[in-house]
């Protein structure tokens, strides 16, 4: 079962770090520069390529004549000017990529906090206590925690019921009731409180391996590795650079050969203008970025993987129940059956649901009340039966040998059948007419007698129709999985507007339906809390654990949400493919850019061939056109680090609307945008004297 | 050997480097008719070996690009 209470919308439910962000800027200028040690920088083939360029043009500084091309008597401020703005360029890049991580440095020493060594009272085999340091603590030791304690490390409930602080890792401050058995509250994790009453508990994990360091060990970066589609595309960028290269070294002799030689400060200008740069910089703040949103939805993901697997879902596996219905359904009406009134069937469900604590069982008696029915018997005499899922019946035993039940239509024929009572005809019609209408029909009866069907109404989320509506337009399918016959699904799936559903659906069925979307090449993401998901979650190619649910589950998956909210799964989908549309419009924009870079640079390099006419941009002189250009590249990193860290806004819109919408913006306005830019730079330097 | 090779590889492959420019300067120099004097052709030559150790390290990132 999920967490039934609606939650709140998206933005809402995106929380503020309780992080310390207040030195966050000061922290990254300072490791901007200590990022430049180039055993760091060859972690970063266009930056390193960079680096390598500003090492020579810092020689040239010195020692303009170097390789023999003096330029006249400004070369040195020239080449200074040169270095120090590829020495920006270089500290920009470092500035967005540290900035990026100290949020999420933030976020784990905020983590960090919440742990601390305790005394634990470890249960030796004898029954007795003993107290020892929590970092003592081993996988399957039992340990007794009483109220006002820390939890010392992650593990099952054993024994006990109590209520526990969660607020440390989940921010939401109302305590959660935990107890055995259960796959909903048997699982808890170390650093929260126990504020009530105590547990026993069996450590499921060993010291540093709890949830909580590998989640500080996660929003740190320290395991973060590349992505599939970060290697393709540092692939692609590596081989641009490489031709770029290759291009910039082989112009010297052709230069000369046209009597226009060139400077080697110009070919290191030229080469760090068309080598894409901008993407180069800002590639680790976008992933790091990705991960960071993802932990701002309070949803720990073990990898940038798994982040970026949500963008090319193309299968949603959801449960009804909490996901597109809210939990708890309400008695809406009784329909008598075998000619009695509506007040008989009311009398009798209150009578078979006095005894039931489930919200159903609640709103059932609530309804029959509001109908001016009462108990013919006194409750303290009678016995209530609970609901069990092979009986699926639940409901009152009267003193007298009465059995007044509740439940599915099939069972209760079965149990009236059983007592040598005949089903009515009308039964059936009236059990089709609820679940038409999208409901659940539950039967009554006493003894051998049918009275009627209660119409307990599912109610489907605001805006769920909306968002599924949204994934099919990104191309996303939706699965619906209940327990629900067909009908009553069918009405649902059509009402919420998903794709297709599974009635009268097991735990195993959800692992059948994910093998059959990934036999046809389709990524699938689902949720699950129970021990019987964990398969279903390790094979889905992203699995989301609720918190609240079993340790073997949290273990399956590789996001969990802390808030445990199956709803968030369709935020995490629109997470990912922001992640994806970031990173593939920025670097649109980078490549894009290279047009105007190369229009101010080629014609500065060969004005003496008599190519001025490709001087489009009308800049001043060679010297300000190269400037111009070098300071467009520099600038343009800090411009996008926003974007970067806030991600492009995200439009459900087709894969083939998508690409035109970026090609439109950040392919032509990366073609356009750099020719203004550069432009007005080069009537600045005019205005102060440097062009 | 070994242990230089372990922990001292940047200062081995500068030193390789010049050990190679030495080669190197005198072809830069012959090929320059005496536009440039010696310096400039070491300096030219070490400048060839640095883009041609970047080439180097590129095609490295476009093989193995896991580790970059």
């Amino acid at each position: 079962m999920m967490q039934t209470t609606p939650k709140p919308t998206r933005e809402k439910r995106r929380h503020t770090p309780k992080a310390d962000l207040s030195n966050l800027y000061q922290r990254a200028f300072r490791e901007a520069f200590l990022k430049l040690d180039p055993r760091i920088m060859i972690k970063n083939p266009i930056m390193f390529v960079v680096l390598v360029g500003t090492m020579i043009t810092a020689l040239l500084t010195v020692n303009p004549a170097l390789f023999g091309s003096y330029e006249g008597g400004n070369s040195y401020l020239f080449n200074g000017l040169v270095t120090l703005i590829l020495l920006f360029t270089l500290l920009f890049a470092n500035f967005a990529e540290a900035v990026a991580e100290g949020r999420g440095k933030a976020q784990a020493d905020a983590l960090r906090s919440t742990k601390s060594d305790s005394i634990a009272r470890r249960i030796l085999n004898d029954g007795s206590l003993e107290n020892v340091n929590s970092t003592n603590l081993r996988r399957g030791d039992r340990i007794q925690v009483i109220a006002g304690d820390m939890i010392p490390a992650d593990g099952e409930v054993l024994e006990g019921v109590a209520s526990v602080d969660e607020s440390a890792i989940t921010g939401e401050s109302a305590p959660v009731l935990k107890e055995p058995g259960s796959d909903v509250a048997s699982s808890v994790t170390g650093g929260t409180r126990i504020i009530s009453d105590e547990l026993i508990i069996q450590i499921t994990s060993d010291p540093g391996q709890g949830f909580i360091d590998r989640m500080i060990a996660l929003v740190e970066g320290a395991q973060r590795s590349k992505t599939p589609n970060e290697i393709a595309l540092t692939v692609l960028l590596a081989v641009l650079t490489l031709v770029f290269l290759i291009v910039v070294a082989t112009l010297p002799p052709i230069a000369n050969y046209i009597n226009s030689p060139v400077s080697i400060t110009i070919l290191v200008a030229l080469l760090v203008a068309l080598i894409p740069t901008t993407i180069g910089g800002l590639l680790s703040a976008i992933g790091i970025a990705g991960m960071d949103r993802v932990a701002q939805f309070n949803v720990v993901a073990t990898s940038g993987r798994a982040v970026e697997a949500c963008g090319d879902i193309n299968t949603l596996v959801l449960d009804k129940t909490g996901t597109i219905t809210l939990g708890n359904r309400l008695a809406e009406e009784f329909i008598p059956v075998n000619g009695h009134t509506a007040e008989e069937v009311a009398a009798i469900a209150l009578a078979a649901s006095i005894f039931d604590n489930t919200p159903e069982g609640k709103s059932i008696v609530r309804l029959a009340e509001k109908m001016g029915a009462t108990l013919s018997f006194n409750p303290e005499t009678a016995e209530g039966v609970e609901f069990s899922a092979r009986t699926r019946m639940s409901g009152t035993d009267l003193s007298n040998g009465g059995e007044i039940r509740k439940g599915a239509v099939d069972a209760i024929r079965g149990f009236v059948r059983s007592r040598g009572g005949q089903p009515p005809n009308d039964l059936q019609s009236a059990y089709e007419g609820v679940s038409q209408m999208g409901g659940t029909p539950l039967a009554v009866c006493e003894d051998r007698e049918i009275y009627g069907v209660i119409y307990l109404k599912d109610i489907i989320k605001t805006g769920i129709r909306e968002r599924f509506d949204q994934l099919r337009r990104m191309g996303v399918r939706t699965v619906m999985l209940t327990g629900d016959n067909r009908i009553t699904a069918a009405v649902i799936a059509k009402e919420a507007g998903v794709d297709d559903f599974i009635a009268e659906a097991t735990p195993e069925d959800k692992i059948q339906v994910i093998q059959s979307e990934q036999a046809q090449g389709k990524l699938v993401a689902m949720t699950g809390d129970g021990t019987n998901d964990a398969p279903a979650l390790a094979q889905a190619n992203v699995g989301v654990a609720m918190n609240s649910g079993t340790q073997a589950a949290k273990e399956a998956a590789n996001m969990v949400d802390l808030d445990s909210d199956p709803t968030k799964l369709i935020d995490l989908v629109t997470i990912g493919k922001q992640l994806l549309i970031t990173r593939g419009a920025l670097t649109t924009f980078s490549l894009a850019n290279d047009i105007a870079k190369y229009f101010a640079i080629i014609p500065a390099m060969f004005a003496s061939a008599g190519i001025g006419d490709l001087n489009v941009m009308g800049l001043q002189s060679p010297q300000s056109a190269v400037l111009s250009a070098l300071i467009y590249n520099a600038l343009i990193i800090p411009a996008l680090i926003p974007l970067a860290l806030k991600g492009v806004k995200f439009r459900p819109l087709t894969a083939n609307q998508l690409l035109q919408r970026n090609i439109l913006i950040y392919g032509l306005g990366g073609v356009i945008a750099p020719f203004i830019a550069i432009k007005v730079i080069d009537v600045a330097l005019l205005f102060i004297g440097l062009a | 050997m070994n242990f230089i090779m372990k922990n001292q590889k940047m200062p081995l492959l500068l030193f390789l480097g010049l050990l190679l420019n030495v080669a190197i300067a005198p072809g830069v120099y012959a090929a320059s008719n005496g536009d440039l004097n010696r310096s400039n052709a070491y300096a030219i030559g070490l400048l060839g070996i640095v883009i041609f150790g970047l080439a180097i390290y590129l095609a490295l990132v476009i093989m193995q690009p896991e580790k970059f």
